[in-house]
């Protein structure tokens, strides 16, 4: 008798203790922001220099592509190598940390990881081939 | 006899269990916390600009802010030719958004010594905006000081 008392206990304290202890597995998430696009447009004159303020909200990587460079709205590209570069807004200007001189393309020409989480600048600007104002499209993808 | 271990065994059961429950359950201490209250650094940064101002024209100077902090903005002069009396221009404070600034604060102000515009902000990149919004009669040289923290 006194062995069925001892074992009902011990089946008693294991379900109590049993009934408290709690699940500490967190479930695994894996969160990816999908990049979203803006286009900077505008006019570009000879040795000019222009730029873009964006915000990346989500730590990621910054791809911008010089899409298009022509003399007229309608008309044939111009193969022109001009520079454009990433950096943060000071003063006046972009303070560019990185940029790459290049002709227009479909692929970005510019990529930089690891972009924290603040408000960034594209810069475009022409090192010296223009002989006229230009028009341009830059497309600057982010997360 | 076999009804009396009955109701003792049963007992002996329920009082395992919530001592075993009892056992395990935490008991906080009462305590009370108050979240401290950050307090703004001052605005020891002092950045100056002097730029001309077209007609209905927009500068945007954008200035970083390491920290949690001050802003203070002022128009500290504007000169030019055929200045009307009591001119004022739009001055404001906010994040660089594209080719502008799009501002958060801004108040139309006349040239003067002390800060016109002011905020608390947290650490990251901010712009200043001035713009004429049709009180000018020709170009002016704007005088501006953004002192932060």
């Amino acid at each position: 008798m006194t062995r069925l008392i001892f074992a009902a206990l011990l089946l008693a304290v294991g379900f109590g203790t049993g009934a408290c202890s709690k699940s500490t597995t967190a479930p695994t998430t894996t969160t990816t922001v999908a990049p979203s696009s803006e286009y900077f447009s505008g006019t570009l004159s000879p040795r000019g220099t222009q730029f873009y303020s964006f915000s990346v909200a989500t730590a990621g990587t910054v791809s911008v592509t010089l899409a298009s460079a022509a003399s007229a709205r309608i008309g044939p590209a111009l193969p022109v190598q001009l520079s454009i570069g990433v950096g943060v807004p000071s003063g006046f200007d972009c303070a560019v940390s990185t940029a790459v001189n290049t002709a227009p393309g479909l692929a970005a020409q510019l990529t930089t990881s690891g972009a924290a989480s603040s408000i960034y600048c594209v810069n475009i600007s022409d090192p010296g081939v223009l002989t006229s104002d230009t028009l341009f499209v830059v497309r600057v993808s982010h997360t | 006899m076999t009804g009396m271990f009955t109701t003792r065994l049963a007992l002996a059961v329920v009082c395992a269990g919530t001592l075993s429950l009892a056992a395990c359950s935490k008991s906080s201490p009462s305590t009370t916390t108050t979240a401290a209250s950050p307090v703004p650094a001052d605005a020891t940064i002092v950045e100056n600009f002097n730029r001309s101002l077209p007609l209905m024209g927009t500068l945007n100077y954008a200035f970083n802010m390491p920290q949690y902090g001050n802003v203070n903005v002022t128009l500290s002069g504007v000169q030019g030719a055929n200045l009307p009396d009591g001119l004022t221009l739009n001055v404001g404070i906010g994040r660089p958004t594209g080719t502008t600034c799009s501002p958060s604060v801004t108040l139309a102000v006349g040239p003067g010594s002390a800060p016109q515009v002011t905020g608390v902000y947290g650490p990251g990149i901010y712009c200043v905006l001035v713009a004429d919004v049709g009180a000018l009669v020709s170009p002016v040289q704007v005088s501006v000081t953004v002192a932060h923290s």
